[in-house]
């Protein structure tokens, strides 16, 4: 569950977008995965402070909730940075966007591009195979 | 981008059914897996959702 959690969190930068009055000629100059949640370093932070506010209060299996989290927070970031946009892999250290650009950002056209449906589609058969046997 | 939305929807009809089977799919195996748990997991996202949804509705109201 802390996975799923931590794999979800980034997405929470999506609000500025949506409440946005008018939509950005070039999509890439949207809030949206330019803040520290789309950030490696910000789960690396998390990680030990997360690890040690559950140890203090007492939960069992602190470490594997708080490592769960962060890898599901990275893993969300690196996989995002395939994308035309990239994500701020190397900040605090620089704050450009860097990464593999070889699916579209814009989301109108990311629903009807045929090799994110067919990356989504392999991550969904995996997902469903995992979660029924 | 800005697509005209009743338009987007009309021409791309089989690529929203898939992405909605793909999710209401995983979001069944979720439910099943961890049960009521499953809704701390998407609790944070009800409101983008529910933003989305009214912004949509009010799109396809328009025209």
């Amino acid at each position: 569950m802390a996975l799923l959690i931590g794999s979800g969190f980034p997405n929470l930068d999506v609000f500025p977008t949506l409440l946005r009055k008018k939509t950005p000629k070039d999509p890439i100059n949207e809030t949206h995965a330019s803040t520290i949640l789309h950030t490696v370093f910000l789960y690396l932070v998390i990680l030990p402070l997360l690890y040690l506010a559950l140890s203090a209060i007492g939960w069992s299996d602190s470490w594997n909730i708080a490592l769960s989290f962060s890898l599901g927070g990275v893993i969300h970031v690196l996989t995002e940075s395939f994308d035309q946009k990239g994500r701020r892999l190397l900040y605090p250290v620089s704050k450009k966007f860097y990464g593999i650009r070889v699916l579209p950002y814009d989301f109108w056209t990311y629903l009807t591009d045929k090799k994110v449906l067919a990356l989504e589609g392999g991550l969904f058969i995996l997902a469903f195979l995992l979660l029924v046997f | 981008m800005r697509v005209e939305l009743r338009k987007w929807l009309r021409k791309n009809a089989g690529y929203v059914a898939i992405w909605i089977f793909m999710g209401l799919t995983l979001l069944a195996l979720v439910i099943r897996e961890i049960g009521v748990y499953t809704l701390v997991v998407i609790a944070p996202f009800l409101p983008p959702f529910v933003i989305a949804m009214v912004k949509m509705a009010r799109e396809l109201r328009k025209r």
